[in-house]
């Protein structure tokens, strides 16, 4: 039971990072109707930015955290500027072609400035448990939760509740229209970029806490994919609720597969079973609209 | 003669091999209210893209002196040009009020920084406020005010289409654009926008470029009209001129009339 229990709240810490990740990249695809490939990478390059400044200048773990969202709001508008607004009304694969190479090139840096070994992330959060009555939770992992969830809250609101997130909604759902009221597209394209790139950062930094650092990061891209396309490719509820469901399915698979199968790493693949049966039944995912891609 | 507001100069445009217009040239005078007509495929819509910066055609359009051939499509309302569009644009998971408040929201430009601190449950900045007033005023005149927390994809045909309008009128236009107003409704709905219409133009002195397929309302209210066809200019004129035609009673009110 405490082994349930154990992977059932591991898979919903890392379910959360998910979350907030595949928040990022269902922003993009709602703002600029093109799907990020590069998202795992944002991911790794932020973990990556956090080690650098903690080692080179040796601040506290909060300043360079701040750091490291400064530094991710920069990357992303210098992605956005220099990149994607010359792909203004280029086809939307040409855009996604663009993002992958986008990430080939950041995993390019990556690998020839920190090299492919794993690197460890200084200890930030205690991995000391704490008792919750029910189940004991490693310190460590709470904090990852209770931060994503932060950032998930904030940028929920920031849709909700200001203007800016008003015109960002009203953009998603008709650009023709928004463009006709006066919205400037390329910024409004530039903030999600900013957003989604932040939430990526601030997952990397997270998951580089609990598994280290390595260039193999950048697959949380691929891990959160499912995430997204099992919400709905364009629904930010959607992408948060799947992203706990695969966490917690991955690790359940994971968990029992292995005694069950006798194979090894059958864990990360096991989301990808259920969502080939979800799309089966729901084409556009669990919340999405129906007129969106089909895949 | 009232100053010009709008100017159109041998405006073409092609799409491929088809010539969507060729060398449209008309003026609108500031107050006027011009309506323009003519088949399905004649280019009309095309050329509201072209004023509104969608496409980028060959020619000239000028807004108060200004030229708008090259210059980026959002920048329109600033400059005081709304339109609405044939199919209605709304957006249709927000609500009335929201909508609406889009259209006064060309002002984002100048300080997209500070919009984000405006957090509008509290509506705490004054600017917001008198935006939210505004919003609540021309709802209101518009008969659409008691749908303001109603989803707009809830609304019924006509009312989405006063919402539209609502949504143009808020930025307060010097002109308006309008791509059938009245497509799709009832005599009766059309006879209550055509008067609103009317009265936009009279009261607030708002210059109207209108789009329509009513010929009773668009002899009625126009002063003058402009008939397209294969994207060329036949006729240009009063109503009751522009009937008479003969070029337009054979290209648009086909041979029977």
């Amino acid at each position: 039971m405490d082994y349930f229990l154990g992977l059932i709240i591991n898979g919903i810490v890392v379910g959360s990072i998910y979350s907030m990740v595949a928040l990022g990249l269902v922003l993009i695809y709602k703002a600029t109707e093109v799907v990020n490939f590069a998202q795992g990478e944002l991911l790794m390059i932020g973990a990556y930015i956090c080690l650098e400044i903690i080692q080179v200048t040796g601040m506290p773990f909060l300043v360079s955290f701040l750091m490291t969202m400064g530094f991710m709001v920069i990357l992303a508008l210098a992605i956005e500027r220099l990149v994607l607004r010359r792909m203004m009304g280029a086809p939307a694969l040409a855009v996604i072609m663009v993002t992958i190479g986008i990430g080939i090139v950041l995993r390019a840096v990556v690998l020839g400035v920190w090299g492919a070994t794993s690197i460890p992330f200084p200890e930030v959060f205690p991995r000391q448990g704490i008792d919750l009555g029910v189940v004991t939770v490693s310190q460590l992992y709470l904090w990852s939760f209770i931060l994503s969830l932060a950032f998930m809250a904030m940028f929920g609101a920031f849709f909700k509740f200001t203007r800016v997130g008003l015109v960002m909604r009203a953009t998603a759902s008709s650009r023709k229209a928004a463009e006709s009221m006066g919205v400037p597209l390329t910024k409004i394209f530039a903030i999600a970029w900013i957003i989604s790139a932040v939430v990526s950062g601030v997952g990397g930094v997270l998951t580089g806490n609990i598994a280290g650092l390595s260039p193999e990061l950048s697959f949380y891209g691929v891990k959160v994919f499912p995430a997204v396309i099992l919400g709905g490719l364009d629904s930010i509820v959607g992408a948060t609720i799947s992203g706990v469901i695969i966490g917690v399915l991955e690790n359940l698979g994971g968990g029992y597969l292995k005694d069950l199968t006798g194979l090894h790493g059958l864990g990360p693949v096991a989301p990808f079973f259920i969502l080939v049966a979800i799309l089966w039944v729901r084409p556009t995912g669990l919340f999405g609209r129906k007129n969106i891609e089909k895949l | 003669m009232a100053a010009m507001l709008l100017e159109v100069q041998q405006v073409g445009l092609n799409f491929g091999g088809v010539q969507a217009l060729t060398d449209v040239s008309f003026s609108v005078s500031q107050g006027e209210l011009f309506s323009i007509i003519g088949p399905n495929g004649a280019g009309k819509t095309t050329l509201f893209d072209c004023i509104s910066g969608r496409y980028t055609p060959k020619g000239s359009i000028k807004f108060n002196g200004v030229e708008l051939v090259g210059q980026k499509s959002h920048l329109r309302p600033k400059l005081g040009i709304m339109r609405t569009f044939q199919n209605i644009a709304l957006f249709p998971n927000e609500t009335v009020e929201d909508n609406v408040l889009v259209g006064s929201d060309y002002r984002l430009r100048s300080g997209l920084l500070r919009s984000c601190l405006y957090w509008s449950p509290l509506g705490c900045s004054r600017q917001e406020g008198s935006h939210r007033a505004q919003a609540r005023e021309i709802m209101a005149e518009l008969g659409v005010e008691q749908f303001a927390n109603v989803p707009a994809s809830e609304l019924a045909y006509g009312t989405q289409k006063r919402v539209e309008l609502a949504r143009a009128l808020v930025a307060q236009p010097a002109l308006l654009l309008l791509d059938e107003p009245m497509a799709g409704m009832t005599s009766g709905e059309k006879m209550e926008i055509a008067a609103l219409v009317q009265k936009l133009n009279q009261e607030r002195g708002i210059t109207v470029v209108m789009i329509e397929h009513d010929m009773g309302v668009v002899m009625e209210i126009s002063h003058r009209v402009l008939v397209l066809d294969f994207g060329q200019r036949i006729a240009l004129g009063p109503p009751l001129e522009v009937i008479e035609d003969p070029q337009v009673r054979r290209a648009y009110l086909g041979e029977a009339v």
